[in-house]
This record gives structure tokens, sequence and C-alpha cells, in this order.
């Protein structure tokens, strides 16, 4: 760093020509009281000691002119606007942009003073606004989970001051991928020197960015102790047969050195108070017992040592027409830093009975789908069915939650799962074609392999089957071609695909279909020894999870904060591990290994001089005037 | 001080203090005094009628003065000496100019000079006084009481001393008052009284000896006002100083940080003066123009030994 100071405006070096008129007329125009003695004997030998003409001594007799010579070079000096070095490589920039973290963790409070990071942050900003030197321009942008740009550059401090006095915590995680690339569509349109990210440092060390500017990250100091709720989900009771009895699964997370003393969750029911149970940790003395309820009960709790507890409740949400609200709040006895992560709520859905489509025409699936759910379930089939079901006509925009057909024209019914058996749809035409076995061409096994992880094929045996008809690949098409339609292969047959899955974000590009996922079978079990296996009522019964899953039948979880709601609260929680913790990295590394270390203190910038100046020389003039026709005697 | 009242022999003194005065005399340190005839003895033998010694004859003596009863029973002859009873003189010199026009520098001195009057008046001195104003070489500009002596001069002398103006001020320098005062002086020897503020940068030992030459006793009464023996009472800050007599100016910067350089240099012209005086066989002393009279007179002055 240079102690050497630059000025902004050196051309008021000119005003320095006022020392001549000012020695001028101070030499012509000083007036002192004239005062009449006796003898000026005794004086002139005064002024004549040595002691009196020392240098220092000569500068107090003209102390008025001195000061006042000081003063005008104080007033000079402030015209000139000078401003310290600094030994940042970013400080001399002439436009930098402004990086501002305001996802949750930033609403963490210290132990001491009570202020939010965010807070921190904005002093920060404010005073790199104050020291905005002429020619320099600060452009900000806040961001969460998304980068908005809140100033463009500019150098006028009350549009960046309003700008930053408007930036608010928002319960949302942080995506600091989405800053850098907005930062970089920012440099495309208004190149800059440099950035300036000031964060506490609450995401992922690793950013898949590529970083085109110099960035400085300013890393805030951290917040105090805390605890927050990480996950809230329900699951449907299914063993006892009760549809409004659900568990609710509970887990609670905390910051380092966290305070767990004392701390509670309290589940509430629409607003009701339900149940209250202390929070056990590991390897922890044991914990009252919870607060009893009519309504729900904690029928476990867990932790590990990994500074997490579990709880899990079993609650009646019996005797809700429009659905079940449930609200979980941590009680805690000490300090916590943010108050966003201690409320989730979720929402239990109105409990009903699975509505299935199968047409009569697969009759070993509806007998399978009977035998399995019993009462549970609403099974329909288009223009009359088996007997074994609610068989009358269903128009086509009736909803289902799944459907399994042999028709195509099935396929555009509206269904959270939708799986096609024994033909190949419309947008699979084109790799794909069902031809008959032989034993000429497919003398080998009928599925070479399976993906035993897969949802639907989950216990599914299908190593000895066989197939009448089997799906063969058309000439040229590859894997990758499936792939581009977004079809995920789950088994493979000895001449193409045998099962097929589409998840719902591939579907949005296919009208054919409007189900979340689409499972197609390309071979008919009725055509192959599938029925007779152990594998096909576990096949069904996969089918039959998937749908009770994707209707929010089973299992539910909470919603979290995002582009439907920014504030925790209107059913949206927060429910992120990584802001509850309030983790802070030291260092970023972004792609082509390039590293950027958090500096804990603001690294030194410019630092504009005019006002200490003019302070300084207000202060001088009060002196004088104090030395000159205020002090007493 | 008391107030002289209307009935009052001056306006300078007080009766009570005339009375006073009166059972006093000065004592100077040696024995001067003029050939004329007086009450004061002299420093030789005279023609009075106290016998004082014996001495040889010797060629040309008045046998008038042989002791001839001596004679004839000694076969020599011896001359009878007699005490000498002389006149002596007192020289009041009065600085009456600009400079002692402040804080009643001069209206003291007044007061002393008309008190030393009556002490040499009353003691059968001969007494004479001049008060210089101005170097202008004119009358006007010096004032003058011829010598006289005897009681009946006393009104004239304070008559005198009363009129001296004490707002007309002057530029004269006192060693040049001294020198135009002896010049004016009769001869006669005794005492040469000065009062003044001695602030002056002229050459005072030149003066003295000028005094000392004519047969005259120093003494010398300094006076200074309140504001001179401390200046802080009047001059603080920046100030331009003005001399009263020569109109200079001096330009004063944070004069309040020089008020030690300036009490130093006070005394050490204090003590250059009694050094001065002290080596011509005379007196001095400083003395402060707020000082009671009585004060000076029947304490400081008596326990000087200046009179007794």
């Amino acid at each position: 760093m240079s102690f050497l100071p630059g000025f902004s405006a050196p051309t008021a070096a000119w005003l320095a020509l006022l020392f001549v008129p000012l020695i001028v007329f101070y030499f012509l125009k000083l007036r002192r009281p004239r005062l009449e003695i006796p003898s000026l004997v005794l004086w002139r030998q005064v002024l004549n000691d040595q002691r009196v003409n020392s240098p220092f001594q000569r500068f107090k007799r003209n102390l008025l002119l001195l000061l006042q010579l000081l003063l005008l070079l104080l007033l000079v000096l402030a015209a000139m606007q000078p401003f310290l070095h600094s030994d940042a490589a970013g400080a001399r920039a002439h436009r930098r942009l402004v990086l501002i973290d305001c996802s949750a963790s930033m609403a963490a409070r210290g132990p001491n003073d009570g202020r939010t990071r965010l807070d921190l942050a904005k002093v920060r900003v404010r005073a790199l606004i104050d020291n905005l030197l002429p020619g320099q321009e600060l452009a900000l942008v806040s961001f969460t989970n998304t980068a908005r740009r809140r100033a463009d550059f500019t150098a006028d401090a009350r549009t960046l001051r309003e700008a930053l006095a408007a930036l608010e915590v928002e319960d949302l995680p942080s995506d600091l991928g989405e800053a850098l690339r907005l930062a970089a569509a920012v440099a495309r349109g208004a190149p800059f020197d440099s950035a300036l990210l000031i964060s506490d440092g609450n995401f992922p060390a690793e950013v898949a960015a590529d970083l085109a500017f110099h960035l400085d990250f300013e890393r805030l100091p951290a917040g105090g102790t805390n605890l927050g709720i990480t996950a809230l989900s329900a699951r449907r009771a299914a063993a006892t047969g009760d549809r409004a009895a659900w568990e609710i699964f509970v887990q609670v997370e905390g910051s380092r050195d966290a305070d767990w003393a004392g701390a509670q969750v309290e589940l509430r029911k629409d607003g009701q108070p339900l149940a209250t149970a202390p929070l056990v940790r590991a390897n922890a003395a044991p914990t009252p017992a919870a607060t009893p309820s009519p309504g729900a009960a904690l029928i476990a709790a867990t932790a590990d040592a990994g500074g997490s507890a579990r709880q899990v409740f079993r609650v009646d949400a019996e005797g809700s027409p429009t659905g079940t609200t449930l609200e979980v709040r941590l009680l805690l006895a000490g300090f916590d830093a943010l108050a966003a992560d201690n409320r989730a709520t979720l929402r239990l859905p109105v409990p009903r009975v699975l509505r299935v489509f199968v047409p009569p025409t697969l009759p070993t699936w509806r007998r399978a789908l009977v035998a399995l759910a019993d009462n549970s379930l609403d099974l329909r089939a288009a223009g009359g069915g088996s007997g074994s079901g609610n068989d009358e006509a269903v128009p086509p925009e009736t909803p289902f939650d799944l459907v399994i057909t042999d028709q195509p024209a099935d396929l555009s019914r509206a269904a959270g799962v939708v799986c096609s058996v024994g033909f190949v749809p419309e947008d699979l035409q084109r790799l794909v074609e069902i031809a008959p076995a032989n034993a000429t061409n497919g003398g080998g096994p009928s599925v070479i392999d399976w993906r035993r992880d897969a949802d639907v094929l989950r216990h599914v045996e299908l190593g000895d089957l066989v197939l009448l008809e089997t799906p063969v690949v058309r000439v040229g098409a590859t894997d990758a071609d499936f792939n581009n339609l977004g079809y995920e292969i789950l088994a493979q047959g000895g001449r193409g695909p045998l099962v097929l899955e589409r998840r719902a974000s591939a579907a949005a590009t296919s009208s054919q279909t409007t189900s979340s996922r689409f499972v197609a079978l390309l071979f008919n079990p009725d055509k192959s020894t599938l029925p007779y296996r152990v594998g096909f009522p576990v096949l069904v019964a996969n089918l039959l999870d998937l749908a009770t899953r994707a209707a929010g039948l089973s299992e539910v979880e909470a919603t979290r904060t995002g582009p439907a709601a920014n504030r925790v609260g209107d059913e949206a929680s927060l429910l992120s591990p990584l802001e509850t913790s309030l983790a802070s990295v030291e260092s970023i590394r972004f792609n082509e290994q390039i590293t950027t270390t958090a500096a804990l203190v603001p690294p030194r910038r410019e630092r504009s001089l005019w006002f200490p100046l003019a302070l300084g020389a207000f202060a001088l003039l009060m002196v004088e005037w104090w030395a000159f026709h205020a002090r007493p005697g | 001080m008391e107030t002289p009242a209307a009935s009052a022999v001056t306006s300078l003194l007080s009766n009570a203090d005339l009375d006073r005065l009166a059972r006093l005399r000065l004592r100077p340190l040696q024995r001067l005094t003029s050939r004329t005839r007086g009450e004061h003895l002299g420093g030789k033998g005279g023609t009075s009628t106290e016998f004082c010694d014996y001495r040889d004859y010797a060629a040309g003596d008045d046998l008038r003065h042989v002791d001839w009863n001596a004679f004839s029973r000694l076969h020599r002859p011896y001359l009878k000496v007699f005490h000498t009873e002389e006149e002596r003189h007192v020289l009041l010199v009065l600085d009456a100019s600009s400079s002692m026009r402040f804080e009643g520098k001069l209206s003291r001195a007044k007061s002393l000079a008309a008190a030393f009057a009556a002490l040499a008046l009353r003691g059968h001195e001969r007494l004479s006084a001049f008060a210089f104003y101005a170097s202008e070489n004119s009358s006007r500009q010096m004032a003058r009481l011829p010598s006289c002596a005897g009681r009946m001069s006393l009104r004239k002398a304070f008559a005198f001393i009363e009129a001296i103006d004490e707002t007309r001020g002057g530029d004269l320098t006192l060693e040049l008052g001294i020198e135009r005062a002896l010049q004016q002086h009769s001869g006669g020897r005794g005492i040469a009284i000065v009062i003044s503020d001695f602030l002056t940068a002229g050459d005072l030992g030149r003066a003295f000896n000028l005094v000392a030459g004519a047969g005259l006793e120093l003494w010398a009464l300094q006076l200074l006002g309140p504001s001179e023996r401390d200046p802080a009472l009047a001059i603080q800050g920046d100030l331009r100083l003005v001399d009263s007599e020569t109109v200079q100016a001096l330009d004063l910067s944070a004069a309040g940080d020089l008020l030690a350089l300036y009490h130093e240099y006070r005394l050490a012209h204090e003590q250059r003066l009694q050094a001065i005086c002290q080596a011509r066989a005379g007196r001095f002393v400083s003395l402060g123009s707020d000082e009671p009279l009585n004060t000076v007179l029947f304490d400081r002055l008596r326990r000087l030994g200046w009179i007794v």
C-alpha cells in the first residue's frame, strides 16, 4: 500500500496561489489592539532574548498567520480530493460489481449486537458507496437461489443507497452459481474491472461456473449458534389400514456448538397445539417424556453424533374434508441466530381412494390390482369391464392416478403415472418395432439386463422371462436416440429395450402424454411368462406405489421456499440443512482450478480524504476563533 | 495614607504625616556638606565653638587658634581645632516625563518629593528641586525650584511640587534630565534624590557619575505601577505596544508566554540599578506606586535607614 495519497482533482492545486493574497492581506490588514505603556525598554529586551527568537517562538509570534495558512492548505488539499491508495487489486477499479448474499443465512444475528449478517453487509457496501471516487461506479446484485440486479453501474450515491436499503433477506438457500452467471451476463453488456462478493460464505465450496473476471470474496463474521428444522415429511401409516393416520417425520439440525439444552419440538394441527416433545441428542442424558395428546403421539426419537435429531409422530388426520395443515415449531431455551428455520408447515392431503384406469382388455392387470389393493382402489375401465371394478364408461377428461393401458388413445388421459403395455408409443415408433420372437433371431435370453434399483422394477425378477413378442431396435437407432427423447431404458432385451421410463420434465416436450411418469412396457405380458412369475404382482405393486406417491396419498413433503413463496409461512418452509448449519466456506473453487479465498476484514480500498481534511479545517477555524476571540483574558 | 483635609498645609501630604515627618530627618551615608555655614558638622575642622582636637602648628596657621596655655606648659605651639557646621544641600530630581503619568506614579513621586522636601527644610538643609518633561531645551520643559532653606520655604516648596503637571508628560530621558538638573544646580554638596521609574535605555552610569562628581550622595527611588510589576494584569494575547514617550510600537504575540521572561528582565534591571548606585556610594530602592505612602515613609525607608 502506498502511503502517498493520490488526487482526484489535481487541478485544484491552483488554489494554492491564494497563499499570496492571504499573506499580503495579513500584513496589510493586521490589526492588533494598541496598548500604550510607559516604556518599551523591558519588552524590547524580552523580545531580543534568544529564547523568544527560537524558530518555534518565531512561529508563535505570527500564530494567526500560521493558522490561516494551515487552514487554507487544508482547504486546498480537500479541494484536490486526495485519496489513499489500496493494496487490493480490485480496489483501483473504476467499475465494480457488488454481489450481496441475501439468502436465509444472512438473517442470522450475532449473539452480542443483534445485527443480521445482511446489516453488516449493508454497512460495508455503504462504506464503499461513501468512498466512491470521481469516475468510479458501482452496480449492485443480490442473490439467493436466483440473482437479481438491484442497481446498474452508476456513481450516484443516492441511487445506490436506495437500492441497498431495499435489500431484504429472503428465506431461500443461496446459489452462488446463479449470481456469477448473472455477473457474466452483466459483464458482456457493461464490462467491469472486478466483482466483490459479500457473503457469510454459506454456500458450497465448489461452484460450477467459469470465472471470467476478478472476484474478491469478503466474508462476513459468523453469526451465533443456531438450531433449525431441516426436514419435514409425512407418510401414511399403511400398517393400520387407517387412511387418516400419518407418520410425521421431523429432522432438526444445528450449527456447530449449538445449544440443544431445553429445545423442544411442538406439533400443531390447524393452528392448535397437538404435541410437544423434547429433542434428544446422541450420548445425551435422558430427556423428559413427550407431552401426551389424544390426536398425536411420539413414536420414535433418534439422534446421531453428526448433530441432527429426528422425531416421528403419529397423527390422526381424520375429520378433515379439506385437508389438514400441520405446523412444526422449534421451541428453544437459548440463543438462536436464525428464526426462519424454527418453523415448518406441511399440508396433508384429503384422504381418498386411488383412481386407476385399466381397460378390460388387460384382465390380468385388473385382477392383480384388485387383489393387491382391495378397497383402496377406484378401478375403472372405458366401455365396460370385467366386473371386478367400477367399469362404467369414463370420459377422457376424468383424472386418474394410474393408467395402465394397451390402447394408444388412452395415453392422453390425465394421470400421475401412465403405463403402456404391449405397443410402441408413437414417439418411439421410429426407433423400435415389435416383432415375433423366434429361435432364429432371438436364440439368446429374452432379457439381457434390467435396472434393479428403478422404482418400477424394484424386486422384479426378469431373468427367466420368456417372450412371444419382442421389441426390436430399428436399424441405425442407438441408445442415445432414446435418451434424446427423454427415455431411460430400464430393461434391455436381446434385440431392443423392453421397459422404458420417461420423467415429467421429458414428457413436457411430448404432446402424447400428460403424466408425470410414463412407463412403456414394449412387450405384452399376456404374451410372455411374466403373469406367472412372482415379479408380476411386484411390478403392479410398484406401479401402485408410484401412483400413490405421485398423488401424494402416501408420502407428503413440506413445500420448500422457492419461486412460489420466498418467505417462510404460507405453507412454505426453509428446510435447508446448509442454511441452518450457518457453515461458512473460507475459499471458493471454480472451474479451471481457480480459487478465491475469503477475507474476514474488508480489504483496504481507496479512502477519500477530503472529508477529514474539511473537518480538520473546521476544527482549526474553531481553535483560531477561540485563541484570538473567545479565550478568557 | 490619610486624605489631606481642606485645612491641610499641602494636598500632597496630610498634616498628620507632616507632624510625623517633623520628628524625622534624612540620614545620608556620607558627610557631604557645603562650605556655607549651617547646622551640619563638616568633614573637617571649622570655626565653631565646639572643640574638636589639637594639631601641630604649621607655618602660616592662624595664630589666633594657637592654644597658648598649652604652649606655656609644653613650650611647643599646638593649634586648637573646632568642629565646623556646614550646610547640606538636598537636590530633588523628579521625573515628570510621559512614562510617569501611568498608574499614579507621578502623583506618588510628588508625595514622596514633598515628604523629602519637608524633611530637608525642617532638617536645616538647603533644598532645590527640578522636574523635567520633554527633551526640548526650553524652560517650559523643566520646572526648577531655586535653592531655598528654612521652614519658611516649606510652602514655597510644596507649591512648586504641587504645580508639577501630571498630564503634560514629555520624552526627556532620565540621564538627560539629571544632567540638566546638575547644570542648573548651585553646586552645594549633599544628597541628590532622584525619583523616577528608571525605565530608560540610556547610560545611567554616566549620569550617576555626574551626580557623585557634584558632591551629591545619590538616592534613587524607582516607582513602578502595578501593571509594570505584573504585566499579566494588562497584557494578554496579541498586542501592539506603544511607548508613551517615543511613540514607537512593538508587536507582541502570545504575550502571556513572555511574562516569565519579563519578570526576569525586570529583576535584572533593578539589580543593575542597585549595583550602579552602590558603586557610587548611593542607595536604591524600588517601590510600587500602589504601596501606601505611610508604609513607604515610616516603614520601608526607616527600615532601610534612609530616614531616622
